[in-house]
């Protein structure tokens, strides 16, 4: 049950909204870089959005095949728990009288979906995923599934946003709290894609990373992959290894910081190596097939397979 | 190809397993009371609380992980384990579960807030991590029923259970399992009081669903729990069939992200999809198991969805929310198994304490308990950001 990506759209702490992952990977940043959120969202909403809504409505609402979709499905780990933290300041600190229900009414998950739908004016499928570290590898398993049951496109990302509690205690080089939000076109039609995806799946570790990589190419039917994107969604205790069953890794979560959802920044990465070889090369990236691997916890995993269409 | 529901778990205000429930429903005996032992309150709510403490809980199923599951997920594995009885692992019977809670699928527990609020920002950073843990009751209840992959949380709000529902018949319907354990859980928390009654939708007397004067919804705790199976997985089990579930649809009202539309878009489009998939015409349904959440917004959506779909002649419907309160992420799977029972009795439950029709409404709920073969019945839930669901089952 494979899918077609026709478009990504990444904010992150490279210049990702303006040249894609791969023209800004040589950055070297760890700071959101946001972009002008009022070009994209009308200013009456805007103003009562909080930062993880603007951050996950934005790269949907950038793209123009966004108003054709018959789906809009979102994965996000953390969601609107900041709203959740200030709405309970609200009450648990006593204020008198009524009590703003603004926080109240930003903090579900499905604010991010819904709003789109509402931006969109989008009647079709919406549903948020919430699985904490696999919660995208959730979301795009969905919208592979929609897209395949009515033959459609479908708008499906992963976001979530940096929050103070979250942050680690002692970041290293390749192990610091990120934040980001990368959406995605995926549609049945390999007409003008950009990559396919072939599989996504989500496993329980079986022994070690290698043998439950083999577990799900065996089970999927599919070959080696060229290059292995390899990152953790939260705290792994485990170290990245350079290499996974012969095959070179590079870790995505050290370039966008952890996130549970940074996966889908990992696609997003893995479409632009796909879809622009020749940029791909300059970063020693060459490949026709790419699997990304999340290791959110040490305990389950995020399989996510993709090829040239 | 044909996906069969072969279990049920509940637990509500009205009774801790189905048995219970039934017969409360049977009885028009609702559980809306003055809510107890919760800490804290603004001021006096009532609601539908369940019986059961949480140590009872605890103690039933001899807990000792080293984190102690919140209300929520100990409600849930309450009504998972009545509805998965004791099937195990099976050679070739791909298996999975689908969980949600609400709160931005935080199982926010009142007392960890609390820490967590007042506390320095390194102890901050301890309750956080136990606080936040939206996968927690998902894994926890996976874990309990021997559900190794295929793990999926949602949250929709007070759709979630509804979506839960209708996702493990998709998977199955595309051969991604032949077997899934589907629901939602929900407790009830100063959180979800103070945020409905900020709201201006709590309502300190009984809900009146349907009713002209209706004045908002209580809050209800609970969950619910279906296992859903294919014909494959229903031979190599020896698994009951209980209901068919032929029908789904999940669409967004695209209208505001906490009110629904006027007419009622959103809900038309899912009940009107759901029948579509299930092919069979509106006069085929025999009783609609409403949303109905006692608020003048969404009764009168509801309703103007139901009627743009079933004109001057909308079935037989009720609000079971009037016994149970509203459980938010639980909603969606306790009302699709009171629809089932509903069903399997030939019974259309009353809606209880509405009174007066709705102004621009032609008909009202079903008030007494009605005896009526149930053949085809529909189920609605609705939900903040405005997620649709209808489902559809069939004898």
């Amino acid at each position: 049950m494979s899918v077609y990506i026709h478009n990504c759209s990444t904010i992150s702490v490279l210049d990702s909204f303006e040249q894609g992952i791969l023209n800004a990977l040589d950055s070297n940043s760890r700071k959101l870089i946001e972009p002008e959120y009022r070009q994209f969202i009308p200013p009456a909403l805007l103003r009562r959005m909080s930062k993880v809504i603007r951050l996950g409505v934005t790269p949907g609402l950038k793209m123009p095949e966004s108003n054709h979709v018959k789906g809009i499905i979102v994965g996000t780990g953390v969601g609107c728990f900041d709203n959740s933290i200030q709405f309970s300041k609200k009450y648990i600190h006593g204020q008198e009288g009524l009590l703003s229900p603004t926080d109240f009414i930003q903090s579900t998950d499905n604010t991010i979906a819904g709003q789109l739908g509402l931006i969109l004016k989008n009647n079709g499928y919406n549903i948020t995923w919430t699985h904490k570290g696999i919660a995208f590898e959730n979301a795009l398993i969905d919208a592979m599934l929609l897209c395949n049951e009515e033959n459609c496109t479908v708008l499906v990302g992963g976001v979530d946003e940096h929050i103070s509690l979250f942050e680690l205690e002692h970041s290293t080089h390749d192990k610091w709290t990120g934040e980001g939000s990368s959406f995605f076109i995926l549609g049945t039609q390999r007409t003008n894609a950009r990559a396919k995806i072939e599989a996504c799946e989500t496993l329980a570790i079986d022994n070690n990373i290698e043998n439950t990589v083999n577990l799900f190419l065996e089970s999927n039917k599919l070959n080696k992959p060229e290059i292995i994107l390899y990152g953790n969604s939260f705290l792994s205790a485990t170290e990245i290894p350079v290499s996974v069953m012969g095959i070179n890794v590079f870790n995505y979560s050290a370039v966008c910081g952890l996130y549970l959802t940074n996966p889908a920044f990992a696609v997003h990465l893995a479409t632009d190596i796909i879809s622009n070889q020749q940029e791909a090369a300059k970063h020693n990236f060459t490949a026709n097939s790419i699997l990304v691997v999340n290791n959110f916890n040490d305990t389950d995993c995020g399989f996510i397979y993709l090829s040239k269409p | 190809m044909s996906i069969f529901v072969t279990g049920m778990g509940v637990i509500s205000a009205i009774g801790n397993n189905v048995e219970e429930n039934l017969k409360a429903l049977l009885n028009s005996k609702g559980g809306i009371n003055p809510l107890t032992s919760i800490n804290r309150m603004r001021k006096p709510f009532i609601g539908g609380q369940v019986k059961l403490s949480n140590n009872y809980l605890l103690n039933t199923f001899s807990i000792s992980d080293a984190k102690t599951p919140h209300r929520s997920t100990l409600l849930g594995l309450k009504a998972a384990r009545e509805a998965w009885g004791n099937r195990t692992e099976l050679n070739g019977i791909r298996t999975g579960i689908i969980y949600g809670t609400t709160i931005g699928s935080i199982d926010i527990d009142d007392e960890l807030l609390e820490v967590l609020v007042n506390s320095s920002e390194k102890e901050q950073k301890v309750s956080y991590a136990k606080i936040h843990e939206p996968n927690f009751g998902t894994d926890f209840i996976a874990k309990h029923a021997g559900i190794k992959n295929n793990r999926f949380t949602i949250s929709t709000a007070c759709s979630t259970a509804a979506n839960s529902i209708m996702t493990g018949a998709r998977m199955i319907k595309a051969g991604k399992l032949d077997r899934v354990l589907v629901g939602g859980a929900e407790c009830i928390t100063n959180y979800t009081l103070n945020g409905f009654d900020a709201l201006m939708l709590y309502s300190n007397e009984p809900c009146t669903p349907f009713d002209n004067q209706r004045k908002g919804l209580n809050l209800g705790e609970g969950s619910g729990f279906l296992v859903l199976e294919n014909e494959k997985s229903v031979s190599a089990c020896g698994s009951e069939k209980l209901m068919r579930l032929t029908g789904w649809a999940n669409t967004c009202d695209a209208y505001h992200i906490t009110a629904s539309s006027p007419e009622g878009a959103g809900a038309k489009l899912a009940i009107e999809k759901s029948l579509q998939m299930a092919s069979i015409k509106p006069e085929e349904i025999h009783y609609i198991n409403a949303h109905g959440t006692g608020t003048p917004n969404n009764d009168s959506s509801e309703y103007a969805a139901m009627h743009a779909v079933f004109g001057d002649d909308i079935p037989d419907f009720n609000s079971t929310k009037s016994f149970t309160g509203h459980t938010l992420a639980a909603a969606g799977s306790i009302e699709a198994i009171y629809t089932i029972l509903a069903m399997q009795h030939n019974a259309v439950f009353p809606t209880l304490n509405t009174k007066v029709q709705m102004e621009e409404a032609k008909q009202k709920p079903v008030l007494e308990l009605k005896h009526k073969k149930i053949n085809k019945a529909l189920s609605n839930s609705f939900g903040f950001g405005g997620n649709c669901t209808a489902l559809v089952f069939e004898k």
